[in-house]
């Protein structure tokens, strides 16, 4: 398993291992190309750190507890947690079996078939937002039927959820999906062999196999979810308590109600702490397993 | 590990150097000085033609913009960007602007005008035909935030139609009830009527001329109306005083007021 990895390890995205990486400690001499090659590290390391402290400096422990009972940061936290929860919920429900199929069935034209699941990984959230306007709107392609039995998704607390299921989801499903082709099929043979159909294999086998890695897959999908912002604020709009999450109250509030942003702001580098570190734990106790 | 830097390091310092380089040069190539406007997001349907007619008038300049919500070219500013010049869509935070030092002061001049109107998508979804429907169950609206000029102007005129006999105070909330939408730019809420999602939005009238092919327009009496006066400044830190003032110049003079025109603004006399 590791040998395996690290042969991948030019190719991190591939990696189920992409969001967990175990340093590999090599000897080396102190050499000019290792010196500049730490000099650079510490300035990346600044680069991506200073700003955030930055953030956190300008509020002060008064502001942050003051905010904090602040309509707007309640209200934008609360909608934030509950569509998140249930963003991830639906994504491991209807996630590992597609991450499955895509992992264990062979068909024509599956690479294309992984290729528009990951899609939205890489498109911008506003071009998301739109697309699913155009969908599921009023107008949209579909949206216009539903809208004769009068059903209206944008502008929906629904809405949300779809909007980071949509870029969410992607990313659940490529880790889970890397996890079950690399997961080492001696034993799901074995039980084969023993007459087990396939759902009570998946059940007893693959699963208590890989549920850590799938675990951490859906930690990420999670932060992914609770940080969007282009596509829910295109395809769900702005309405506190109904639509405005975290980032968007961040947006609306910037200008009206500083000390509201920048709690948010806080409390969101905060969860992405968690959950990297989360993340990290859970790396460490299956690398033991 | 060998010791030493290898000679594909090497390499890359040299093309990195000679990007460096180009850039530099290019930068500084002449072709028009660049009049960085930075503008609220309801002078985009204009901005177009009026930096075209500056630069066919005046030569040596080309306009290029930075449109948002004025709230938030506001805060830009204030948090570091050095545009030349800055038109402002609310009186309110010109002011502001003008007292913590950021224009020049002699400088700070009236640019236009614009009045809120009411627009339906042309399908007409909610069935809307007069003001008093949007107070309708059910009704879809899309406004600005209390913070972006239009939102602010779209609530001064909803309390003017609540102290009014003719609408009053419930009027006002069963509106406000059926907003399911808050954007943060004026052209989200054009954008989100143009595409049918809702069934009416509070927009400038200059926006409902610019989109007169795909929405329709319910005026809103000049009597239960805000006007919204846009200002024009130069900044006291701009790169290029002359450059703004010639920009400044064109705006107000009877060419820039023509075009603000064409596009459903009103000149301030």
């Amino acid at each position: 398993m590791q040998d395996r990895i690290f042969s991948e390890s030019m190719d991190l995205l591939q990696s189920p291992n992409f969001f967990m990486q175990k340093s590999h400690g090599i000897s080396f001499s102190y050499s000019p190309f290792i010196i500049v090659g730490i000099i650079i590290t510490i300035g990346v390391l600044l680069y991506l750190i200073l700003p955030l402290v930055a953030l956190i400096l300008r509020s002060s422990p008064e502001n942050l507890i003051e905010s904090l009972y602040s309509p707007v940061v309640i209200q934008a936290l609360t909608l934030s947690l509950f569509t998140t929860i249930i963003t991830t919920i639906l994504i491991l429900v209807t996630g590992t079996p597609a991450a499955y199929i895509q992992s264990r069935v062979n068909y024509p034209g599956k690479n294309f078939v992984d290729t528009c699941i990951d899609l939205p990984i890489v498109l911008p959230p506003a071009v998301a937002g739109f697309a699913l306007l155009l969908m599921f709107g009023r107008m949209g392609l579909l949206g216009k039927y539903l809208y004769l039995f009068d059903i209206t998704i944008p502008f929906t607390t629904t809405a949300v959820i779809m909007a980071q299921f949509f870029v969410a989801a992607p990313l659940y499903i490529r880790q889970a999906k890397a996890l079950f082709s690399q997961q080492d099929k001696i034993f799901e043979e074995a039980a084969r062999t023993l007459g087990a159909g396939n759902l009570r294999v998946f059940i007893t086998i693959t699963l208590p196999l890989t549920w850590l890695g799938l675990l951490s897959g859906a930690i990420i999908s999670f932060a992914r979810a609770l940080g969007e912002f282009g596509a829910t604020i295109m395809f769900a709009g702005n309405l506190p308590g109904i639509t405005q999450t975290m980032p968007l109250a961040i947006y609306a509030s910037m200008q009206s109600d500083f000390n509201a942003a920048i709690t948010l702001s806080i409390i969101l580098i905060l969860i992405s702490l968690i959950v990297m570190l989360l993340v990290r734990l859970i790396s460490g106790g299956e690398e033991h397993a | 590990m060998k010791k030493g830097i290898p000679h594909g390091f090497i390499l890359m310092g040299v093309i990195l150097s000679l990007f460096l380089l180009i850039g530099g040069v290019a930068a500084d190539t002449p072709g028009g000085k660049e009049v960085l406007t930075f503008a609220a997001a309801s002078l985009t349907g204009a901005s177009g033609d009026l930096g075209t007619e500056f630069q066919a008038t005046y030569p040596a300049y080309s306009v290029t913009w930075n449109l948002a919500g004025t709230q938030e070219i506001k805060t830009q500013v204030e948090n570091g960007a050095t545009p030349d010049l800055f038109l402002s869509a609310s009186a309110k935070y010109t002011k502001e602007m003008k007292n913590q030092g950021w224009f020049v002061n002699d400088t700070v001049k009236n640019l236009t005008s614009n009045w809120i109107t009411v627009i339906i998508p042309s399908g007409n979804p909610g069935k809307i035909t007069s003001l008093k429907d949007l107070s309708k169950p059910g009704v879809k609206i899309a406004m600005g935030t209390k913070d972006v000029p239009v939102g602010i102007n779209t609530i001064a005129v909803l309390d003017k139609m609540a102290n009014s006999s003719e609408y009053g105070t419930e009027y006002r909330d069963a509106v406000i009830n059926n907003t399911v939408t808050y954007e943060v730019s004026e052209p989200g809420v054009v954008g989100k009527v143009e595409l049918g999602e809702v069934d009416a939005g509070f927009v400038y009238l200059s926006s409902s001329i610019a989109s007169k092919d795909k929405v329709k327009v319910i005026e809103i009496p000049k009597e239960i109306n805000a006007i919204q006066y846009y200002s024009v400044a130069v900044m006291t830190e701009a790169n290029d005083p002359e450059g703004a003032g010639a920009f400044e110049e064109f705006l107000l003079s009877d060419a820039g007021q023509d075009i603000l025109g064409e596009y459903g603004f009103t000149p301030v006399s």
